[in-house]
C-alpha cells in the first residue's frame, strides 16, 4: 500500500476506536469495546513499525508527507491539515502507539468490572488519536489541535469516575492550567505568522535559518511557545495539575505521564529546535526552568505518601531533567531521556496499579508494606522499573541520565553538581517508595488479600520491564565504543549534537553520577528497611519534611493569590461595577430624559411600543405618499 | 426575486400563523419555516454557479429620494440568512413544547422576526435597512413582553427603549449620510459607500451608528439591557436574541458602517478596540459570578461578542472572516446551549447552578451534546468556536500583541466558566431528585444538528470562509479606497 496512506491510518484507527466505542459502546458491550479500543492501537503500532523496518532511517532521506485538505484557508494565510513523518515524529508515533497498546492491553483487565469501560476506552483512544495528530502535524496549527486535544481528553479521563466531585475539580484544574499555557503557545503563533508568514515547519524553520541568532522576534516566539510547553509538560509555574491528575483510573496517569500529554512540550521544543538554536536567551529560561523543576519536584517527591503522588511529582522531576538538558542544546540527548523515560514510567504507574487493585483501591503506602511474596510479578517488574529511573546500571534510566549529566556538565559544572542533587533525590524517594510498598512491615487493613493481577495486566508490565532494562543500550554513550544509534537516527530532525568531554571526564562523571544514586537508594533502604518504624502521622512531621509534605503549600498561594481575588472581582464587577456603576448611569439618564419630558409634557401617553410603531409607519406613509406624489 | 421570497414567505406565513387555530398553526408555522429552509439551502447550493445578481431584487419606491426597496445577497449576508433558518426553527421547537397560550400568535411573531432578520442582512438600502432594523425588533419585544419571566414588562420596556433610543441615532445618520451622497442623492448602500461626508461631521455620524449598533451586540459599556433581557425572555425569545439579534450589530458595522466613515473610524479605532477587548474580560469574569444558566449565557455571548469586535475592528482581512465564522459558530452554540438550558429547566424544574447535579448519570446523549457545545463555546479546535477565535485573536495580534493578551484572557476563563458549569450540573452524583431526564425527539435532533454543524464547521470551515472571503475582499477595498 502506498506510504503516505499508512501514514493516515495511524491516527485514523484510533480516530475510528474512538467513534466506534463512543457511539455504539453500549451495543457492543464492555468486552468487545475493551478489543476495539486496544486493537485499534494495535494496528496503529502496527503500520508505524511496518513503515520504520522499511525506512530503518526514518524518512530523513526521503520524507514523507501527505496534505489531506486546506483546513483553514484564510486571507494570505492558508493553513493545511497535512500529515509528516520524519525521525523524530515515527519514534514519537512508535512509543505512542506501542506503550499505548501496552497501556490499553493492561487497562482490559483494570477495568473489566468497571460500567464504564466503553466510554473509557473511546477516550483512550481520542487520547492516542489526538497525540498522533500532534507529533504527526506539519505545521504549528495542527499540531496545536492534538496539542488541545490531549488537554481534553486530560479532562475527559482525570475526571472519568465522575461521581466524585473531587476528581472532577483535578479534571477543571488540568484542563485551565493546561489553557493558561495554551494561550501562551497561541500568542506565539501569533508572533510566528507576524514574523514568517506561515504556520508550516518547512516554511517557518526555512526563514528562520536565514535570520539572526537572538533577534527579538525569534526570542519572543520561542519563549511564548515554551509557556505552552510549561504547562503540558507540568513545569514550574504550572505543575500542580499533574499530581492531582492521579484522580483518574490508573492507566491513565501511565498514558499522561508516559506515552502522551507531558512529553508534548518537549516534542515541541525539540521540533522547534532550529528557532531555540538561534533564542539563546529561551535556551536559558529552559534550563533554569528545568533545573528547577527537577529539585523542586523532587524535594516534594520524598515525603508523600499516596503511590501515585509520588510517581507523578517523580514524573515533574524527569521532565525537569528533560528540559534542562534541552536548554544546554542537546535536543536528541532529551529525547533519549523522554524515550527511556516512556517504559519505565508507565510500568511504575501500572505496577502501581496493580499494587492498587490488589489492595482494592489502597494507594496510601502507610497501609502497604511487605508485597513482595505476595505480588511477585508485580514485584520484580516495579524492581527493574526503580533501578531504571533511579539511574542505577544498566538500566535504561542509567544510560539516559549519564547521557544527560554528561551534556550538562559539558556547559556548566555548576549545573552539573545541582543535576546530581536531582539524581540523588530521585534514587531515594524511589528507594523509600519500593521499601514500603514491598519490604517492610506488612501494614495493610485487615481482610484485605492481596492477588496478582490477571495476564492482560502482567503481560504489559513484563514487556514494559524489558523496554526499561534494554532500551538504554540504543543510546550507550561514545565511550563504551557502541555506535550511540539514538543520536544518529535523530539527527536529521533534531540536529547534531556531541558532548565533547574527554574520555576520562566521561567515566569520572559517569563513576561519581552511579556512586550518588547508589547512595540515594542505599539511604533510602536504611531509613525505610525492614525494622523501622516507618509512617508517622501528620501532626507528627515538623520542619522541611512537613513542607515537603504539605508540597510547599503552592496550592494555597494560587488560591490566595489568584483564585480568590479572581471571583472576588467577579463578584466585585456583577455587582458594585456593572449594577450600581455603569447601568446607573444608564438609568440616570434615561431618568434624567423622563424628568425633562415629564416637564415639558411631550410623552404624553408614555407607551414606548406605540411610538415606535408610529414612527415605522410615518416612514412608510411619508415614502407612500411620496412615492405616489 | 429568491430573496424576496426568503423574506415574504416568513413574514405573510407568520401572519397567517397568527390568525390560525393552535393545532393548524403548529403545522403550517413548520411547514413556513421548512420551506424558508429549503429555500436558503437551494440559494446556498447554487451559490457561485448563478450570478450574485441574479438574487438582486430592486424596486423603485420614491425616486425623488432615491429610495428604493433593494435587496440582495452576497458572501456576507448569505451566512448569516443560512445562520437565521437554522436558529429560528429551533426557537420555535423550543416554543412547541411549552404550549404557551396564545401559541398562534408566538408562532407567527417567531416567524415575522425571521423575516425581519433575513431583510436585515439582505437590505442594500439605508431605510430599506433602517425599516429591517426596527421590524425585527418588533417581534422579539413582543416575545419577550407577553411571554417572559415575572419582571418582564420593566426589564423588557428598558430593552426596548434603549435600542429604539439607539436606532433613533441611526435612522438620523442616515438621513445625514443620504444629504452628502453624489448627484440627486440616493439611499443606495453603493451611494452611501461613495459619500464624501464632512470632515468635521464624520466623527459625529460615526458616532450615530456606532451607538445603534454598540447596543445591539452588545458593546461594552452598552450592555446593561442584556443580561435582565435574556434571563426575563422565554427560551426561544433569548435564542432568538442571543443567536440572531446581536449579530445584527456586528453585521450593521461591517456593511454600514465601516465602509461608510473607514477615515473617521481609523481614528477612534483604539477606543472601538478597547470597548471590545473590555468586554471579553468584563462578561467572562461576570459570568463567572452567575448563578443562572440563561444569565450566565448572556454573560458568556457579551464576551463572545467582545472579542468579535475587537477583531473585526482591527480592520484586516483575518479579523473579517474570523469575525464571519465566530457569528455562525457563536450562533450555532449559544443557540444550543439554550435549548439545552430549556430542556434542563423543563426536566429539573429549575435553572439555578448546582441546585440539580449529575444529569450524566441520566442521560449520556444530553451530556455528550451539552459538552460539545460547551466546547465550541470554549473554542475548542475542531469546533467552529476555535476558528473563529484564532483568526478574531490573530487578527487582534496585528494590532497590538498586548490586545490579543487581554482578548485571549477569555480563552483562560471560557473554560473556567464552562468547565465548572459542567461539573455543577452534569457531573457529581446520581441526582437523587431527578429521576428520569428525557428530551423530546424534536429537540433531540435540534441539539444534534447545532452540535454536528459546530463540529462539521471546526474541522472544514472552508466553505464559508472561501464563500465570504470575496464580499468581505470588496468592503476591505471600498474602505482602503477612501
Amino acid at each position: 500500500m502506498n506510504e503516505a496512506v499508512l501514514l493516515c491510518l495511524i491516527p485514523a484507527l484510533p480516530l475510528v476506536g474512538f467513534l466506534l466505542t463512543g457511539l455504539l459502546g453500549k451495543k457492543l458491550g464492555r468486552g468487545l469495546s475493551s478489543w476495539i479500543g486496544t486493537l485499534t492501537v494495535a494496528a496503529s503500532f502496527g503500520l508505524a513499525l511496518t513503515l520504520f523496518i522499511a525506512h530503518p532511517d526514518g524518512f530523513a532521506a526521503s520524507g514523507l508527507g501527505i496534505q489531506l485538505f486546506d483546513w483553514i484557508p484564510a486571507a494570505g494565510l492558508t493553513i493545511a491539515f497535512g500529515l509528516m513523518l520524519d525521525p523524530l515524529s515515527l519514534i514519537m508515533t512508535l512509543v505512542i502507539t506501542g506503550i499505548g497498546f501496552l497501556i490499553h492491553l493492561y487497562s482490559i483487565g483494570y477495568m473489566k468490572h468497571d460500567e464504564g469501560a466503553p466510554r473509557f476506552f473511546s477516550f483512550l483512544n481520542l487520547f492516542v488519536f489526538s497525540m498522533l495528530l500532534l507529533v504527526l502535524a506539519d505545521n504549528y496549527a495542527l499540531m496545536f489541535v492534538g496539542w488541545e486535544g490531549v488537554g481534553l481528553c486530560s479532562y475527559l479521563l482525570i475526571g472519568f469516575w465522575f461521581t466524585k466531585d473531587e476528581y472532577n475539580a483535578a479534571a477543571v484544574k488540568a484542563f485551565v492550567m493546561n489553557r493558561i499555557g495554551d494561550l501562551g503557545f497561541l500568542l506565539g503563533l501569533f508572533v510566528m505568522v507576524a514574523t514568517f508568514g506561515s504556520l508550516s515547519f518547512g516554511e517557518v524553520f526555512a526563514k528562520a535559518g536565514a535570520m539572526e541568532a537572538g533577534a527579538p522576534a525569534l526570542t519572543l516566539i520561542t519563549l511564548m511557545l515554551f509557556v505552552g510547553a510549561v504547562g503540558k509538560s507540568a513545569q514550574i509555574p504550572l505543575y500542580t495539575w499533574l499530581p492531582d491528575a492521579m484522580a483518574g483510573p490508573t492507566p491513565v496517569s501511565a498514558l499522561i505521564h508516559a506515552a502522551t500529554m507531558v512529553t508534548a512540550g518537549i516534542y515541541m521544543v525539540i521540533r522547534s529546535h532550529v528557532l531555540y538554536d538561534l533564542a539563546p536567551i529561551a535556551l536559558t529560561v529552559i534550563s533554569v526552568v528545568g533545573l528547577a523543576t527537577a529539585i523542586w519536584a523532587g524535594l516534594i517527591a520524598l515525603s508523600q505518601r499516596d503511590i501515585k503522588k509520588v510517581l507523578a511529582y517523580s514524573t515533574v522531576s524527569q521532565l525537569g531533567f528533560m528540559f534542562l538538558t534541552l536548554g544546554v542544546g542537546a535536543y536528541s540527548t532529551g529525547y533519549f531521556h523522554v524515550f527511556t523515560h516512556a517504559f519505565f514510567k508507565a510500568l511504575l504507574f501500572l505496577a502501581a496499579g496493580s499494587v492498587i487493585h490488589a489492595l482494592s483501591g489502597e494507594q496510601d503506602i502507610r497501609k502497604m508494606g511487605g508485597l513482595a511474596k505476595k505480588l511477585p510479578i508485580t514485584y520484580i517488574t516495579f524492581l527493574v522499573g526503580t533501578l531504571a529511573i533511579s539511574g542505577i546500571p544498566p538500566f535504561a534510566g542509567f544510560f539516559s541520565k549519564d547521557a544527560i549529566l554528561a551534556a550538562v556538565y559539558a556547559r556548566s559544572p555548576l549545573l552539573w553538581g545541582l543535576s546530581i542533587f536531582a539524581a540523588f533525590l530521585t534514587a531515594f524517594y524511589m528507594g523509600r517508595l519500593f521499601i514500603l510498598v514491598f519490604h517492610s512491615k506488612d501494614r495493610t487493613t485487615k481482610g484485605v488479600h492481596p492477588h496478582e493481577s490477571p495476564w492482560t495486566m502482567t503481560v504489559p508490565l513484563i514487556v514494559l520491564a524489558l523496554g526499561s532494562t534494554a532500551a538504554g543500550f540504543l543510546g550507550m554513550p561514545a565511550v563504551f565504543g557502541v555506535p550511540d544509534w539514538m543520536a544518529g537516527f535523530l539527527a536529521p530532525s533534531a540536529g547534531e549534537y556531541a558532548v565533547g568531554l574527554e574520555e576520562g571526564t566521561e567515566w569520572l562523571l559517569m563513576g561519581i553520577s552511579t556512586v550518588v544514586v547508589l547512595c540515594g537508594f542505599i539511604f533510602a533502604v536504611l531509613k525505610y528497611g525492614p525494622g523501622k518504624v516507618v509512617p508517622t502521622e501528620d501532626k507528627k512531621t515538623r520542619g522541611p519534611v512537613r513542607w515537603s509534605l504539605r508540597k510547599f503549600r503552592v496550592d494555597e498561594f494560587y488560591d490566595a493569590l489568584i483564585v480568590k481575588p479572581l471571583f472576588a472581582l467577579s463578584s466585585w464587577l456583577f455587582g458594585t461595577a456593572n449594577d450600581r456603576g455603569i447601568d446607573g448611569v444608564v438609568r440616570g439618564t434615561a431618568g434624567l430624559v423622563a424628568w425633562v419630558g415629564g416637564r415639558v409634557r411631550l410623552l404624553q401617553t408614555g407607551n414606548i411600543v406605540f411610538y415606535l410603531f408610529a414612527m415605522t409607519l410615518g416612514v412608510i406613509v411619508i415614502a407612500a405618499v411620496a412615492a405616489l406624489g | 426575486m429568491v430573496t424576496l421570497l426568503l423574506i415574504l414567505l416568513p413574514l405573510l406565513g407568520g401572519l397567517l400563523v397568527m390568525a390560525l387555530p393552535e393545532k393548524a398553526a403548529r403545522i403550517v408555522a413548520a411547514l413556513v419555516a421548512g420551506v424558508t429552509a429549503l429555500l436558503a439551502l437551494g440559494v446556498a447550493s447554487v451559490w457561485g454557479a448563478w450570478p450574485a445578481a441574479s438574487f438582486d431584487f430592486l424596486l423603485d419606491w420614491v425616486p425623488a429620494w432615491g429610495l428604493s426597496f433593494s435587496i440582495g445577497l452576497d458572501g456576507l449576508s448569505l451566512p448569516l440568512v443560512l445562520l437565521t433558518i437554522v436558529v429560528a426553527p429551533v426557537a420555535l421547537i423550543v416554543s412547541m413544547r411549552r404550549d404557551e397560550r396564545r401559541s398562534s400568535i408566538l408562532y407567527g411573531l417567531i416567524l415575522a422576526m425571521e423575516a425581519g432578520l433575513v431583510g436585515v442582512f439582505a437590505a442594500r438600502d439605508a431605510v430599506v435597512f433602517y425599516l429591517f432594523w426596527e421590524l425585527a425588533l418588533v417581534p422579539v419585544y413582543f416575545i419577550a413582553a407577553f411571554w417572559g419571566g415575572e419582571k418582564r414588562v420593566p426589564v423588557t420596556l428598558k430593552f426596548f427603549v434603549y435600542t429604539v433610543v439607539g436606532s433613533l441615532f441611526m435612522l438620523f445618520g442616515i438621513i445625514y449620510v443620504h444629504g452628502y451622497t453624489a448627484g440627486a442623492h440616493s439611499f443606495a448602500l453603493s451611494s452611501f459607500y461613495s459619500a464624501q461626508l464632512p470632515e468635521e461631521a464624520a466623527p459625529w455620524i460615526l458616532a450615530c451608528f456606532a451607538f445603534a449598533f454598540a447596543i445591539k451586540m452588545p458593546l461594552f459599556p452598552f450592555h446593561t439591557w442584556q443580561s435582565d433581557t435574556y434571563n426575563e425572555a422565554p427560551a426561544a425569545g433569548t435564542i432568538l436574541l442571543a443567536a440572531l439579534m446581536a449579530k445584527m450589530g456586528l453585521y450593521g458595522a461591517i456593511r454600514w458602517m465601516l465602509p461608510v466613515f473607514p477615515t473617521a473610524f481609523a481614528a477612534w479605532q483604539t477606543v472601538f478596540i478597547t470597548l471590545g477587548v473590555i468586554g471579553v474580560v468584563w462578561g467572562s469574569l461576570v459570568a463567572l459570578a452567575q448563578k443562572d444558566m440563561k444569565r450566565l449565557l448572556a454573560w458568556s455571548s457579551f464576551s463572545h461578542t467582545g472579542l468579535m469586535a475587537a477583531g473585526v475592528f482591527s480592520l484586516g482581512m483575518l479579523g473579517f472572516q474570523g469575525g464571519i465564522v465566530q457569528m455562525v459558530a457563536h450562533g450555532l452554540s449559544i443557540a444550543g446551549l439554550l435549548l439545552a438550558v430549556d430542556i434542563f429547566e423543563s426536566q429539573t424544574g429549575g435553572r439555578q447552578i448546582g441546585a440539580v447535579s449529575g444529569l450524566a448519570h441520566r442521560n449520556g446523549a444530553f451530556a455528550t451534546l451539552f459538552v460539545i457545545l460547551a466546547l465550541s463555546a470554549i473554542g475548542l479546535p475542531l469546533t467552529g468556536g476555535f476558528v473563529g477565535e484564532f483568526l478574531l485573536l490573530l487578527s487582534l495580534s496585528k494590532f497590538g500583541l498586548w490586545w490579543a493578551l487581554v482578548g485571549g484572557l477569555g480563552v483562560i476563563l471560557g473554560a473556567v466558566l464552562y468547565l465548572q458549569w459542567i461539573r455543577k450540573s452534569l457531573l457529581g452524583p446520581v441526582p437523587s431528585t431527578v429521576a428520569v431526564f428525557k428530551m423530546r425527539p424534536s429537540e433531540a435532533a435540534a441539539l444534534t444538528l447545532l452540535a454536528l454543524a459546530s463540529l462539521a464547521l471546526g474541522i472544514y470551515p472552508k466553505p464559508l470562509l472561501e464563500l465570504s472571503a470575496p464580499a468581505l475582499d470588496a468592503i476591505f477595498h471600498i474602505m482602503g479606497a477612501k
